[in-house]
């Protein structure tokens, strides 16, 4: 019988033998990635930095920072291990600590993530792509490598723009300096006087309230001389010339140094709809019921008036003192103001005597709700002293026996 | 040669897939289940790779990389609209291989589209689609069933594109549903029923996913099975019809008297004479099993060598994630329809209708306009029709050529500036020209030489040759605005944020 | 050709099929490693195992469901435990039951007053107010898990990871 030819089975040998090879390739390729030689690194640094450290508590494999509320994943602590230790101030990236370990104070990391701040494209774990200076990802790492393209002398920190998303109807925030500066030149120069800004304006310019969501299609490019087509370049150019820009446009010169120009083309974008942000997220809104102001100072008597005492041991629940203003939501016990005479009249003692021995409904409350030391028992012996002097009209400077047996 | 007892487990499983005699290897096709699609013997014709290209053989595997690929991929991805851009986004970045699957799934789709249109070639420049002299052969009916695979093929590469939620796939499906939304009367109610909308959304996804994973695949694998099986019911590949008129030409053998029969004691004799000439010999053909099997395996592991070598050096780009607000300059179909996008350009009736509605009913039609039973098997049928093919090709350059640059320097509206009929720009405009100019061709060597085989393989070769150029033209010689560049122009940068 | 030479050919053709048929296998597994991978997850999008439920003081005395985290936090005066609101049987949510009253009973030797106790909806099963077992399927009591002050900013951290004996008190 006939056999397969020799020729043949080489073939297929040798294509077996690719087939292998690329088999091979593709598991190599897909089981060393970049991060873990980072992540290596950095236990290497750890242990030659701080001897004592447990190596194994170190977390390894892909690390990230879900945040569901602004639908974030921001791997970025897979490679940049060290941003919360202390002590790695002066290693170089990744490694190092973050640079203002202050913010996390009132930015959580694992509430507020990475990206919401920096820019980059999280959910990638290579550094050219995190960083995301890469086609389709509009927003790449707003750090000091993107700002050396606009002034390499003086980058403009760009991540404010980042910052102002959230901050943006603040007038002034600490850190974002050129922000700030953008805000008090919207301010200056009047620019709501033609623009609709966040809701107002005069309607001779465009709304610029969600100026930073418009896209490159929106932007004409037709009069740049320079190569740099970037919208902030766009910007930056028409805050200074904006005739060169847009030949038709009636928007006056106003002759902008480039850090003005710079700072208010930052500002214009980061103006983008944040309608979707949770409010947790939005500083300077007032989060509380709304009340009068005579409401307003009522609370404020109780809470720091001379019935303070009661207000805060939670006394006015059940007991008005009318000496001190304070009436009782519920008033189910007796005014504190008349107790000496009260407690006299009802069970023949004296207020004191009550006080540390009391009996009925004030036992229970003073052995397991309301549990007073002796020091706040007398301080409640003399303040109601005081508002019975006061309902009493007997002057305040009558002073109540302090008999210490 | 006897059959060897088989005794160990390891025998008893493999045997049929080496036999060590001829008869051996006969009992092997009808023991073996995987192997009785296959013909007992198969002939060293077929088995060439010169004639058939295996272009059938590298298609279905590369539905089958497909099929595996899209298995695994449908545990990763979310068909929402939410979800589904970071799902791809994911998988690129943050699941073990999924770079790899995606991008495999990705190559062996495109790869799919082409070798079903080269498959097509080969099919009718061999004059395959041809009925022969072969009992109960059917095969103009398998060459409608292949069309119909073309079809489906292109509906599921289509459908599939919309999945990954990005801008390019979101404006390509925009761009290539609107096609159907050309079709007049009912055009627009077809384009929303597609969608499940107005506009390209949750319910367009889902549709579309549906329809990429389970509907079309399962109707694409019975459709190819029965494909495959109509090409044994059909006596083999076409070019075994040359075997079968070499046989006709030699006077017959006498019928070998092999068997006695009894019928119940009733009748008896031997086999009844076979009319029929033994195609088959010893010379000119051998056992599927080992040397089919044997042939398909460096197939398929040739088609995955090349596909998932491609795949390791291609990424599969993504763009930004789809957004209805922006349309990208310029938003293009996938590359198979950009012939089409660029007829569109013209005329939506004219290129997005009747000219794909002619192509696909054409193809259809061929093997019942073209009955001329002679040369079947043969490339390009004999010299003539090499001659024919050739000239058919050069009319292709030159009337797409002529009608693209008519298109790209006299665009017709401005023209006639005073005509506000659309029905005259629908008739008056470069696709209708072009699709004059095939017709044509056509008729012109009919006259020449009054053979519908060498008239069709003319324009048929004219067709491949005008797709490929405005593939080519809508792919790399169209930018912003859809305004026409040379190669060596480049296109004006796009503007990005910082 | 000699019948010696065919046999010796006939070896070496053998072995070379062999050879390429094991070659392929092993390329056929190595491509089937990365389908297997693909489906374990690297990343998960669940709620992180330790976090900060607030600060002390804004919870209430008595007994309290963190529902997103399926944990119950107990407060007495200033003392706080957390056990785990996962039926040890087959993960339900256990739903806390107050008593009418307080009872006085023996649960591990111990006297306790109890107020009320957990029941499972699924099985049946129902624990003490400490998580102890009693009744139908469960094979053990509730888990009980750390609590502690975060030194950032005071609030309570749980950490369901990590699971702690039932004398375990957080006194703030």
């Amino acid at each position: 019988m006939k056999k397969i030819g020799k020729k043949e089975i080489t073939l297929l040998l040798v294509s077996s033998i690719i087939f292998l090879g690329l088999g091979a390739a593709a598991i190599i390729y897909d089981a060393s990635p970049e991060w873990v030689y980072y992540q290596s690194e950095f236990r290497q640094i750890i242990s030659e930095n701080f001897g004592s450290v447990d190596l194994n508590s170190i977390p390894r494999g892909i690390q990230q920072i879900w945040v569901e509320d602004l639908n974030s994943s921001d791997r970025c602590i897979t490679c940049h291990q060290g941003i919360g230790w202390k002590g790695l101030e002066n290693i170089e990236q990744p490694w190092k600590t973050h640079p203002n370990p202050e913010l996390f104070k009132d930015h959580p990391i694992e509430k507020f993530g990475c990206t919401i701040c920096h820019g980059g494209q999280g959910l990638a774990l290579s550094e050219y792509d995190a960083h995301g200076f890469v086609k389709h990802w509009e927003e790449p790492l707003l750090g000091k490598t993107i700002g050396m393209e606009y002034d390499p002398r003086n980058p403009p920190t760009l991540n404010e723009i980042k910052c102002n998303f959230c901050h943006r109807y603040e007038r002034e925030t600490a850190g974002m300096d050129l922000i700030n500066h953008g805000k008090k030149l919207l301010r200056d120069k009047a620019c709501k006087v033609c623009h609709v800004i966040n809701g107002d304006g005069g309607s001779l310019g465009p709304d610029l309230t969600h100026e930073g969501d418009k896209h490159a299609e929106g932007f004409d490019f037709s009069n740049f001389a320079t190569e740099q087509t970037t919208i902030l370049n766009w910007h930056v150019n028409h805050f200074q010339t904006p005739n060169n820009v847009v030949p038709s446009s009636i928007m006056p010169e106003m002759n902008f140094q480039t850090k003005d120009a710079v700072a208010l083309s930052m500002l214009v974008m980061s103006w983008k709809d944040n309608s979707e942000l949770p409010i947790a997220y939005v500083p300077g809104l007032n989060k509380k019921d709304i009340q009068t102001p005579e409401e307003v100072e009522k609370e404020r008597e109780m809470r720091e008036g001379d019935g303070a005492f009661f207000v805060e041991n939670s006394c006015f629940i059940c007991h008005s003192i009318k000496g001190f203003n304070i009436k009782s939501p519920t008033e189910k016990g007796p005014d504190l103001s008349y107790a000496p005479d009260d407690v006299r009249a009802r069970f023949s003692r004296d207020l004191e005597d009550f006080i540390f021995d009391p009996t009925g409904t004030m036992k229970i409350i003073f052995e397991s709700q309301i549990v007073l030391t002796d020091e706040q028992k007398w301080e409640a012996i003399e303040k109601i002293r005081k508002a019975y002097n006061i309902v009493t009209n007997k002057s305040g400077e009558d002073k109540p026996e302090k008999n210490h047996n | 040669m006897s059959l060897t007892p088989k005794t160990t487990l390891w025998d008893k499983l493999v045997w049929s897939w080496r036999p060590e005699s001829n008869r051996e290897a006969g009992s092997s096709i009808v023991s073996n289940f995987l192997l009785h699609w296959f013909p007992n013997r198969v002939t060293l014709k077929s088995l060439a790779f010169g004639y058939s290209l295996y272009l059938g053989t590298i298609t279905f595997t590369l539905f089958l990389i497909l099929t595996l690929s899209g298995i695994v991929l449908m545990f990763l991805y979310v068909p929402s609209v939410e979800r589904a851009y970071w799902s791809i986004k994911d998988i690129d970045f943050a699941v073990s291989f999924g770079w790899l699957l995606r991008r495999t799934h990705r190559i062996a789709a495109h790869l799919m589209v082409a070798t079903v249109f080269l498959h097509m070639f080969r099919v009718f420049l061999t004059g395959s689609y041809k009925k022969g002299s072969a009992n109960g052969s059917t095969r103009p009916f398998n060459w409608v069933l292949g069309v119909g695979l073309l079809v489906l093929t292109l509906g599921l590469s289509f459908t599939g594109y919309l999945l990954p939620w990005d801008q390019l796939a979101f404006w390509a499906i925009t761009v290539g549903t609107s096609i159907a939304g050309a079709v007049p009367l009912v055009g627009e109610q077809m384009r929303q029923f597609l969608l499940g909308g107005t506009i390209i959304g949750q319910n367009t996804l889902i549709r579309f996913y549906v329809l990429h994973v389970a509907f079309l695949p399962l109707i694409l694998f019975g459709v190819s099975i029965w494909h495959m099986w109509r090409i044994r019911k059909d006596g083999g590949l076409a070019v075994v019809e040359q075997i079968r008129e070499e046989a006709v030409e030699s006077p017959p053998e006498l019928p070998k008297k092999t068997k006695t029969y009894s019928i119940l004691g009733i009748a008896k004799g031997t086999t009844v004479h076979v009319k029929e000439p033994s195609l088959l010999n010893k010379a000119n053909s051998v056992p599927s099993s080992p040397f089919l099997t044997f042939r398909t395996l460096t197939i398929v592991l040739l088609t995955l060598v090349f596909t998932i070598g491609l795949a390791l050096i291609t990424p599969a780009p993504l763009e930004g994630p789809a957004n209805p607000e922006v349309t990208p300059n310029p938003a293009k179909a996938p590359w198979y329809f950009l012939g089409l996008q660029e007829l569109v350009g013209y005329s939506a009736l004219i290129g997005g209708v009747i000219i794909p509605g002619l192509v696909i009913f054409g193809l259809a039609l061929i093997p019942f306009l073209d009955r001329e039973q002679k040369y079947i098997g043969r490339w390009f049928s004999n010299s003539s029709g090499r001659k024919w093919s050739v000239a058919g090709a050069g009319w292709g350059i030159v009337s797409t050529a002529v009608c693209m640059g008519i298109g790209v320097t006299m665009p017709v509206r401005e023209m006639f500036p005073g005509i506000e009929s659309q029905l005259f720009f629908d008739i008056v405009n470069p696709a209708t020209l072009l699709l004059l100019t095939f017709v044509a061709l056509y008729f012109l060597v009919l006259k020449i030489t009054g053979s519908t085989r060498l008239a069709a393989t003319a324009t048929f070769s004219g067709f491949i040759v005008s797709f490929i150029l405005l593939t080519y033209m809508g792919t790399a010689l169209r930018g912003p605005n859809w305004d026409f560049y040379w190669p060596w122009q480049s296109w004006p940068e796009h503007p990005i944020q910082f | 050709m000699s019948t010696a030479d065919k046999k010796v050919n006939n070896e070496r053709r053998s072995f070379l099929t062999k050879l390429t048929m094991g070659i392929f296998g092993a390329g056929v597994a190595s491509f089937s490693w990365p389908y297997l991978r693909s489906l374990s997850p690297n990343i998960l999008y669940e709620p992180p195992q330790r976090f900060k439920i607030g600060l002390p003081e804004t919870f209430s005395q008595g007994v309290e469901f963190l529902e997103k985290q399926r944990v119950y936090l107990f407060r007495e005066g200033n003392s706080f435990h957390a056990i785990s609101g996962i039926c040890s049987h087959l993960g339900c949510t256990v739903k806390y039951t107050p008593f009418r009253q307080q009872k006085e009973m023996k649960v591990r030797n111990l006297d306790v007053v109890s107020t009320g106790e957990f029941h499972c909806p699924c099985h049946g099963s129902k624990f003490r107010d400490e998580g102890t077992n009693y009744a139908g399927p469960a094979p053990k009591p509730l888990a009980w898990h750390p609590l502690e002050i975060s030194p950032d900013d005071g609030q309570l951290l749980v950490d369901i990871s990590q699971k702690v004996g039932r004398d375990f008190r957080l006194v703030v």
